[in-house]
């Protein structure tokens, strides 16, 4: 079991391989498709984004609501391919690591060996599970998305498993 | 001929009871699949995946929250029997009635909203309208059944019109290309419903309802043929997670449909492991 910190730095990319367990801690970022495609509208536009991406982890995740009294919904990972057409170009603006669950394109495994970046995966369905790992969860931008807006989330020992690391190596073709 | 009388505020309960049941807890024929698996299952990653799947079971069903974030579509199969009449007085048809109990339901147990209108994408806010479907039964009774549908299994759904001379083993083919091409992405260990015959829609409509029969006793007609999808699938070695294993499919079942001379159709729905599913009587 190796600990990642976020954000996360050359060094500590360069120590995963595919295939090792890690626990995630510090602040992701929880994004999904129609947020996506306005981050890279955004970036297109040379216009500001909600957060700053370097180093940063995205999850992607659509939590179900937050009941009162407690910190986050159910939040396990959703399929990260159809984030694929907008990876790359969220990659060469800073964003470090994405986590979620599934294989990815090639274009999005070259662009990660070209920026050094990680990509995590970790247990589809399994939201009820991984919502006792998070310590905090505020909405960030997007809100009119509802289960689409952009999430500041604080996870403690948050477990993931590296899928793609940055040579290119990945789990799902072992 | 005496009609029984049932009434909207019943249908309304039921519905509400059963996508409260399914959010956040499995059926135990469905459990019994996973945990049997967890014991059995060789690879180190995919032994951990079930692990974490029953861990996961364990804390949705105890601390109430929803056992995966994807709350899925609504789908209802209604089968309503000829001597029943359903009294209608606030609404005007079922479509509106389940809506209503699906949209309550929503709400107060804080699932996620996923339905969007089409094609503008905008949420409907209410996870409504449910996908319903009609049939006529016998006698005095209304039954139903209410499948909750993630997405990310529904979007490897499959559907092959084959010729009328196709061999069993090109169907078994077929269905095991359908779930290695899906990969990790409908979230395997996975369940597998297919349709053969009638139309194109029939059979999707069949290999949809195949899918409630899960974990359930086996008809001996079809027992041999989806012994032979479920060993086929799991010579993929994709495993649980996709991160390898014994297990990919823990359970496959058929509906079948006479067809036309000229055609064969075959559908193949995939649910995740998280098959998420209730029955009720009226």
């Amino acid at each position: 079991m190796k600990k990642v910190k976020t954000p996360l730095d050359v060094e500590t990319i360069g120590k995963l391989k595919a295939g090792d367990f890690v626990e995630i801690s510090g602040v992701i970022y929880g994004a999904r498709d129609a947020a996506h495609k306005r981050l890279v509208e955004l970036l297109k536009k040379g216009k500001k984004i909600p957060f700053d991406l370097n180093g940063q982890i995205i999850y992607y995740v659509g939590p179900t609501p937050t009941p009162p009294g407690v910190i986050i919904g159910s939040c396990g990972p959703t399929t990260s391919s159809r984030m694929d057409i907008y990876t790359p170009d969220l990659l060469k603006a800073g964003l470090k690591g994405m986590m979620g669950k599934g294989i990815r394109s090639e274009k999005v495994k070259e662009t990660i060996i070209t920026c050094g970046a990680i990509y995590f995966v970790t247990y589809g369905g399994c939201g009820a599970y991984l919502s006792q790992f998070v310590k905090k969860c505020e909405g960030i931008a997007f809100f009119e998305l509802g289960p689409e807006a952009i999430y500041k989330i604080n996870v403690e020992n948050f477990p993931a498993i590296v899928g793609i690391d940055s040579k290119g190596r990945d789990i799902y073709s072992f | 001929m005496r009609m029984r009388k049932i009434y909207e505020k019943v249908i309304v309960e039921k519905i509400y009871a059963s996508i409260e049941k399914a959010s956040f807890s499995l059926e135990p024929q469905i459990k019994k699949l996973i945990y049997d698996a967890k014991e059995k299952e060789k690879n180190p990653y995919g032994k951990k995946v079930l692990e974490v799947i029953a861990e996961n079971i364990k804390i949705a069903e105890n601390k109430k929250i929803p056992i995966c974030q994807d709350t899925g579509m609504i789908v209802l199969f209604f089968e309503i029997g000829s001597k029943t009449r359903i009294e209608f007085r606030k609404f005007k048809t079922l479509q509106e009635l389940v809506d209503f109990a699906v949209k309550i339901a929503y709400k107060n147990m804080y699932l996620r909203k996923s339905v969007v209108y089409v094609p503008d994408r905008k949420n409907t806010a209410t996870n409504t309208p449910a996908v319903l479907w009609c049939e006529n039964i016998p006698g005095d009774e209304m039954k139903f059944s209410l499948m909750i549908k993630g997405f990310g299994s529904e979007n490897t759904t499959q559907l092959r019109m084959f010729l009328p001379g196709v061999e069993q083993n090109e169907i078994i083919e077929f269905v095991a290309e359908c779930v290695k091409k899906a990969g990790p992405n409908p979230c395997p260990p996975v369940f597998i419903g297919i349709g053969m015959g009638g139309t194109a829609e029939k059979a999707m409509y069949l290999s949809k309802k195949a899918l409630l029969d899960i974990g359930k006793k086996k008809r001996w007609k079809m027992a041999e043929f989806e012994q032979k999808i479920i060993s086929k699938i799991n010579e993929t070695g994709i495993g649980p997670g996709g991160f390898g294993g014994n297990f990919t499919c823990l359970d496959a079942r058929v509906k079948t449909f006479p067809t036309h001379i000229a055609g064969f159709p075959v559908a193949v729905s995939i649910s995740c492991w998280a098959h998420r599913m209730h029955q009720e009587s009226i």
